[in-house]
């Protein structure tokens, strides 16, 4: 097991949102701009990041039978932490991300590589996992919410890209928008593996 | 039975100790956080309602809650109130703080809370580049009762937003209510 494998799986391999289709609630839900996107992205990259640390601490002292809940409570105490923080004295970022912060508690990327790697493998492993598959998160997010404000608004990351005379899709921006555009992404990747191994 | 309470103890361990963490980091930010509301309700008074030099002062308890912004220290010149109007949008409330001078003309807006839908509803909100303030809300500057203030779909002086006719709507009508409100409420502590 490599670090360096464990680090860059996230972003291709075991991409978190386009191979393991996971978290696609948040990931429909917030991808209407790419400033949302990455919002989204890096709150739950430090959450992940906690929970997997704290996790791959107690994961001897964790009985199994019990671990969900338990994994669930750190999870959330960590979010709210998170909240309360980031409210108290980033009042300005809160304020563009504060109805993204309690959503992480169900982002089951969170619970996912708490169940799958965390409570399996050591504090600095588990770390490396948290910033690779963070990194993919967010990495898909800003995918998604690219094609979503380019097209559905005409601008990228607030900026105007695309000329006046275009006329948005506004049904871009809107739920529609992002069921077809995470479809289409998922079915260019189903194609790519299908031609990899020449089927 | 003995597996069941051995589980119960081990969880509430850490349940206790989650609740610790929380109360701790709770007891530390909370009053920072209430200090950041008041100090943004006080920015988005005088955003509203400008050189006030003699502050302001909340009326409390009527019809409507509002303040008076005084023009000089010694709280004698009536400049102008401040009121906050609430509306109830496509998916959330919309709560917008106006600030009027003393001939009821409004002066400045700002909006304080919305969640409207994403690249619609939001643009109630929306700053072209290089302005400093959203140009949907910059159209209530200096209108007044009684006609001004609804959409021009609805014989008023507001252009509404295409695509985004209830939010524009509530907001314009929220400011028209409430300012209906203050007026009387003024008129009648008079």
């Amino acid at each position: 097991m490599s670090v360096l494998k464990e680090l860059t799986k996230g972003i291709y391999k075991e991409n978190p949102v386009f191979r393991l289709a996971l978290g696609l609630c948040p990931t429909l839900a917030v991808t209407s701009s790419v400033e949302n996107g990455v919002g989204m992205g890096l709150a739950a990259t430090a959450v992940l990041l906690c929970s997997n640390i704290i996790i791959s601490l107690v994961r001897n002292l964790v009985p199994k039978k019990i671990r969900i809940p338990i994994y669930i409570t750190i999870i959330a105490t960590f979010v709210t932490i998170v909240e309360l923080l980031m409210n108290a004295y980033f009042p300005a970022l809160y304020k563009s991300l504060g109805i993204f912060v309690p959503l992480i508690v169900v982002n089951c990327i969170i619970l996912g590589r708490a169940e799958a790697f965390a409570s399996r493998n050591n504090m600095f492993m588990s770390i490396v996992d948290a910033i690779g598959m963070g990194v993919g998160f967010t990495l898909s997010l800003v995918v998604i919410s690219t094609f979503r404000e380019v097209l559905g608004n005409g601008t990228f990351y607030g900026m105007n890209v695309l000329p006046s005379s275009y006329e948005p899709a506004m049904f871009m921006v809107q739920a529609p928008g992002a069921f077809l555009t995470l479809g289409l992404i998922l079915a260019f990747f189903n194609w790519l593996d299908l031609r990899k191994t020449g089927n | 039975m003995r597996e069941i309470f051995r589980l119960g103890l081990i969880l509430m361990t850490y349940a206790l100790i989650a609740g610790a963490a929380l109360s701790l980091v709770g007891l530390k930010t909370m009053p920072v956080i209430a200090e950041n509301l008041a100090r943004a309700e006080e920015e988005a008074r005088i955003f509203v309602l400008p050189a006030m030099n003699g502050g302001f002062e909340s009326i409390e308890g009527g019809a409507l809650s509002y303040w008076i912004g005084f023009r000089d220290e010694a709280k004698t010149v009536v400049g102008g109130y401040v009121f906050t109007a609430l509306g109830m949008g496509y998916s959330s409330e919309i709560r917008t703080m106006i600030g009027v001078d003393e001939n009821f003309a409004i002066v400045g807006t700002n909006v304080l809370f919305q969640q409207e839908t994403p690249g619609l509803g939001t643009k109630i909100i929306e700053v072209s580049s290089g302005d400093s303030d959203p140009w949907y809300m910059r159209q209530f500057i200096g209108k007044s009762l009684p006609e001004q203030l609804k959409l021009s779909s609805d014989g008023g002086g507001i252009d509404g937003i295409s695509g985004a006719t209830i939010s524009s709507r509530a907001v314009a009508e929220s400011i028209e209510r409430g300012l209906a409100s203050l007026q009387e409420t003024v008129g009648g502590n008079r």
